[in-house]
């Protein structure tokens, strides 16, 4: 077939601005490919903040009409993604609205649900719920991709009650509600966690270190100063044989660190960094002169400082409470023997140990803005469903996360789990002590530059004051650029 | 040769190394090279039979202290494995026929065929090499999965690799190496276009052919984001997907990941093994060299 210059010419041309077009990932998001029910009135902004407790059921969103199919795509896999496929084959059995919910497992990382989902944005065939990080919220609602839930959960015909938002930490629902979105609600929590310290207990005893971090027994930053050089062993060659810290190269634990040395991260404005404050430099430096010291380490590397915690070379850690079956397996020879060591689980050093903070992370659930307004309603039933008072409480005990009610503690499953998990329960205690980290859009490139900062700073590539001065400029450039 | 000779063969052998340094240096080299490619695969076997914590110590330990033979059973347990080998198998099966297909039409059309344009269009479909794959990884989706609606299928998995621009330049780079006279003289015999590249150009590029189509099985078998974007769940999915399956936000079970590895990689170096002659003479009867 003959083909005209004419005719190439366009198809490239057409073609590259096409993909130049696509790839920009920065339009509207598409309709959604389901097919539309009965069209629904637009739903309003909330005027105000959410309320605390649950108002009376007001504008009513839509209520779905007919049975809709929820895909719901998650990151679980092995014995948590059979423990979600549980909850998920009792929801398509019982829910009164007939709904069922397809899961899909996106192996690995949050990520990779967020690459999937912005390429779905495009094409226009997003799931109705998904899972991830508060940053990835901000990318999606900037799309125009997902709903306020609001309008689902703290209002209309399956907005949670007031015993349910009593029930629930106040911290899973503040910390879902997004100031640079007119404090809307724009995630739900799903798989969260708590940044607490790890401690060898027999360690602690020997050392005759008194406090353990557990309520009533917070450690001040000098005590833990102390506690780390007191536990730290070195041998006649002055080398040491077992640390008394880990330091975790993770902007997480930095943000936990400087709340809890009663610093900030962000101005009130959320416009500048203040990390590089006194309260941060004070932790850089403390950590600094730790490793310095021969007293703490860095072995970040696919958490390794774990499997060290279990063979007895590091006395105490701060990590996930999500870290708890990998630190038993590394106590216990993935189970083969029995426990090394006793170990607890208790709040990171404070300033103030009267209240004591340290931060909840983890993973969310945003619903996605799919156009027939029938599929966001019925994937709040799901959510709804997902964290009710029995499956909130028996879920994270299968698979290492923090129970988001009070009411937990009184489940029969958690009690029995418990018994052979001790340091869940001592996690759970310290639940009210937390807060979020920053939602900007901006943060997380920050972390990447915080987190740097702190390994050139044990490093002794810079001081503290200059690591943390250096990371500030890159950061408020970078908010600047994202605003 | 009888053993004797054989044993004589090597002495003789041994003693021209020892009387030439520059030999033993070579081989040693070689030696070296050898270690270094051959160690990843022993550390991935001994680790797959160790306990995830002693996959973890530091130090490592050389060899496993206890056998862990039930890392395989475990693995095999944690992620329908039969079905994603059969599903990457078929897609890199089509992948690779697909590629070898459209690659020797267009490779004959560059190297072997006279149109206007030829050069300008050869021109741009080679600088489409520089467009980087995260470019093009949404188009396509909604292409594939939008325009076409084969979201959760096969063919989803490999069409967007049809069309490798690579293949095409390694083909005809070896297609032009074919002499002139044979085509005239095919000519002349009455054969015609299509035929001439069928019955005379496929059979002598086996080299290339075979090359092209080892590195599209190689790709198609350790595929990862592509698949994960355009399918839905194991019953589509390859097999680096259900690898994922041992590594969570809190950590990585290595010993089992490296028990699925062992087995996953099996095909690939039984591949590799068959076909490595071709290989090395297809890279370097055209040219090419990584």
């Amino acid at each position: 077939m003959a083909i005209s210059r004419r005719f190439l010419i366009g198809r490239i041309g057409g073609a590259g601005a096409l993909g130049a077009i696509l790839a920009a990932c920065g339009g509207e998001a598409a309709p959604a490919a389901a097919p539309t029910a009965a069209k629904a009135e637009p739903t309003k902004a909330p005027a105000a903040p959410a309320p605390t407790v649950a108002p009376q059921p007001t504008a009513v969103p839509v209520a779905p009409a007919k049975p809709v199919e929820v895909t719901f795509w998650h990151t679980q896999t092995g014995a948590n993604l059979a423990a979600i496929d549980a909850i998920v084959a009792d929801f398509n059995k019982s829910n009164p609205g007939k709904h069922t919910v397809k899961a899909e497992t996106i192996p690995g990382s949050y990520t990779g649900v967020y690459q999937k989902a912005m390429a779905a944005i495009q094409a226009g065939s997003t799931p109705d719920v998904a899972v991830g990080y508060e940053s990835m919220a901000v990318e999606y609602m900037k799309a125009k991709a997902i709903v306020a839930l609001d309008d689902y959960a703290l209002k209309g015909p399956s907005a949670l009650s007031a015993a349910d938002l009593a029930d629930i930490f106040p911290i899973y629902i503040e910390s879902n509600k997004y100031p640079m979105f007119q404090n809307k609600m724009l995630t739900f929590p799903f798989t969260k966690s708590l940044a607490l310290q790890y401690w060898n207990e027999d360690f602690l005893k020997a050392a005759g270190v008194a406090k353990n971090g557990q309520k009533g027994q917070i450690m001040s930053f000098d005590d833990y100063k102390k506690a780390v050089t007191a536990l730290t062993k070195k041998g006649a060659d002055g080398k040491t044989s077992v640390y008394g810290a880990h330091v975790k190269i993770d902007t997480s634990y930095i943000d936990a660190f400087i709340f809890a040395n009663g610093g900030e991260v962000l101005d009130k404005d959320q416009a500048k960094v203040t990390f590089n404050q006194d309260a941060g430099v004070q932790i850089f430096e403390m950590w600094a002169t730790m490793v310095k010291n021969g007293e703490a380490y860095e072995n970040n590397k696919d958490s390794a400082y774990q499997n060290d915690f279990g063979q007895g070379k590091v006395a105490g850690f701060h990590d996930t409470t999500t870290g708890r079956p990998w630190v038993r397996r590394a106590l216990t020879n993935d189970g083969k023997e029995p426990e090394r060591h006793k170990w607890l689980v208790g709040m990171i050093p404070q300033k103030d140990t009267a209240k004591p903070v340290t931060v909840l992370f983890g993973g969310n659930v945003v619903v996605f803005d799919n156009k027939d307004k029938a599929r966001p309603a019925a994937a709040w039933e799901w959510v709804k469903f997902f964290t009710n008072k029995d499956n909130s409480a028996v879920f994270p005990i299968k698979t290492g996360y923090m129970p988001m009610r009070k009411s937990a503690v009184e489940n029969p499953e958690v009690k029995a789990a418990w018994e052979k998990d001790p340091q869940g329960k001592q996690a759970f205690e310290l639940t009210d002590f937390t807060r979020a980290e920053p939602q900007i859009p901006a943060w997380q490139d920050i972390r990447t530059i915080l987190a740097d900062a702190l390994l050139a700073t044990i490093t002794g590539k810079m001081t503290a004051k200059a690591a943390l001065d250096d990371a500030a400029t890159k950061a408020n450039k970078l908010i600047d650029e994202k605003k | 040769m009888t053993g004797a000779k054989a044993v004589a063969g090597i002495a003789r052998a041994s003693a021209g190394l020892g009387s030439r340094p520059g030999v033993i240096a070579s081989h040693a080299f070689l030696l070296l090279g050898a270690v270094l490619t051959v160690f990843p695969f022993y550390w991935m076997l001994v680790t797959s039979l160790k306990t995830n914590t002693e996959a973890m110590a530091s130090p490592p330990t050389m060899w496993p202290l206890a056998l862990q033979w039930g890392n395989y059973a475990s693995a095999l347990a944690s992620a329908p494995f039969g079905r994603y080998f059969l599903n990457t198998l078929l897609v890199a099966t089509c992948q690779v026929t697909g590629v070898l297909v459209v690659a020797s039409l267009a490779a004959f059309a560059f190297a072997r065929l006279r149109f206007f344009g030829k050069e300008v269009v050869f021109t741009v479909f080679l600088a489409t090499l520089m467009i980087p794959g995260e470019v093009t990884l949404i188009p396509n989706f909604v292409i594939v999965t939008k325009w076409l609606g084969w979201y959760d299928t096969y063919q989803a998995q490999f069409v967007t690799s049809l069309a490798s621009v690579f293949a095409i330049f390694l083909l005809r780079q070896f297609f032009l190496q074919i002499p002139r006279d044979l085509e005239d003289a095919a000519v002349m015999d009455g054969c015609g276009t299509f035929r001439f590249l069928w019955a005379i150009v496929v059979p002598l590029s086996r080299p290339a052919l075979i090359t092209v189509g080892l590195l599209n099985f190689l790709a198609a078998w350790n595929a990862f984001l592509w698949p994960l974007l355009v399918t839905r769940g194991a019953a589509m999915r390859p097999i680096q997907i259900g690898l994922s399956a041992f590594s969570t936000e809190a950590g990585t079970r290595y010993a089992e990941l490296m028990a699925a590895s062992t087995m996953v990689i099996l095909p690939t170096v039984a591949v590799f093994l068959v076909a490595q002659r071709y290989f090395i003479e297809g890279i370097t009867r055209t040219g090419l060299k990584g």
